[in-house]
């Protein structure tokens, strides 16, 4: 069996880092032309397309950034536990393909509004055209995304024990003995011959 | 074998509770101000409302696509589990990776209602304007079959017992093994 540790660990710590800085990167663009007016703007994870009376604010935690980390950071804190060896390893596993799975269904569904947006506010301006793009800071959640899940994926597989040498096998003990040089020990002999 | 049966009908009776879902309204928005009253309720597929004006939606990306998806890739893993151990290892993976994208996708959704709830607080605050927010039975249900599908498939990652074998072929007493008396 091979180890997927490594990748696995590599392709979480890859989540983590997209996620952290694609939530911060606008997600799309819309563009808005009409013969009056023509104007764009962008769509971020972390504040509402509708300017708020003065004095309310929307809690950061209901915002879809909210989610976005929650989930991808289940994803990597599990997937990262699930790769040690001991107790509580069958546990972490499970969050954590449930975590990434989440984070994909968070971010799909995101995708989803960002589009059906679109097509309202088309409904309601046929006559002009809205037209949306998504941004890097979305393509960097995709990728996260990808990457959390086969990341929580390979880290189910246990990991190869070290197993014990087997009874057959070869075993080599090397001892440090500082005392013997290389060429021996002089040994004293009387140089009588012997006799038959 | 009884622990994945019960774990696969747990998950699929969290399918079934989500596909009924998607034929009853999620949830009722009202509208008060300037002493008229406006309705719209809104399913995972449609939105009708009684405002004037306002225009009938012909949407593609409807919410109940990635709903619908992630329940799919759910209930057809949790059958699979019940196939054969080739089978039902990536069944047990997908099943739980279905469970938990439909946990994401209502995740968001409520977060998104609670946020819309908090934006229309906000200008209620300066206006005359009134608006309530219902959760309607479709809403409930998608909650209960997102929680079905994600306990069942936990329950279906359980590690099960080796099955015995089957060794038919030695009675429960043994062999007789033919002994012959050597000669002295």
């Amino acid at each position: 069996m091979t180890d997927r540790g490594r990748p696995a660990a590599l392709l979480l710590v890859l989540c983590g880092v997209l996620v952290g800085v694609g939530n911060q990167l606008p997600m799309y663009t819309a563009m808005h032309t009409s013969p009056v007016d023509s104007f764009a703007f962008s769509g971020s994870l972390w504040e509402g397309s509708v300017p708020l009376p003065d004095g309310h604010e929307i809690s950061p935690l209901l915002n879809v950034g909210a989610p976005v980390l929650f989930t991808a950071a289940l994803t990597v804190v599990a997937g990262l536990l699930a790769l040690r060896r001991g107790r509580g390893v069958q546990p972490a596993r499970v969050v954590a393909l449930a975590a990434a799975a989440a984070f994909l269904g968070v971010v799909v569904a995101y995708g989803v509004g960002v589009l059906r947006e679109e097509e309202m506010n088309n409904a309601f301006e046929a006559a002009t055209g809205f037209a949306y793009h998504f941004d890097s800071g979305f393509h960097l959640l995709v990728l996260a995304a990808a990457a959390g899940l086969v990341g929580a994926v390979l880290a189910q597989r246990p990991r190869p024990r070290t197993e014990p040498p087997a009874d057959d096998a070869v075993v080599v003990h090397q001892f440090t003995d500082d005392d013997t040089p290389p060429f021996g020990i002089a040994f004293p002999t009387t140089g009588e011959a012997r006799g038959d | 074998m009884t622990d994945r049966r019960i774990a696969a009908g747990v998950v699929v009776l969290g399918g079934v509770l989500t596909g009924a879902a998607c034929f009853l309204d999620v949830l009722g928005h009202r509208f008060v101000g300037e002493g008229r009253t406006f309705t719209q309720v809104v399913s995972l597929w449609e939105r009708r409302t009684d405002a004037p004006g306002y225009p009938v939606f012909d949407i593609a990306a409807d919410p109940g696509w990635p709903v619908v998806a992630a329940a799919a890739v759910m209930v057809v893993a949790a059958l699979g589990t019940l196939a054969g151990a080739k089978v039902a290892g990536a069944a047990r993976l997908a099943t739980l990776a279905g469970a938990g994208a439909l946990a994401g996708v209502l995740l968001l959704f409520v977060v998104e209602t609670l946020h819309q709830l908090q934006v229309a607080n906000a200008f209620e605050a300066s206006s005359d304007y009134r608006y309530a927010q219902t959760a309607l039975p479709g809403f409930y249900l998608l909650v209960a079959g997102t929680l079905a599908g994600l306990a069942g498939a936990v329950l279906a990652q359980r590690p099960h017992a080796a099955e015995p074998v089957a060794d038919d072929a030695t009675p429960p007493f043994g062999i007789a093994l033919p002994v012959e008396r050597r000669g002295d």
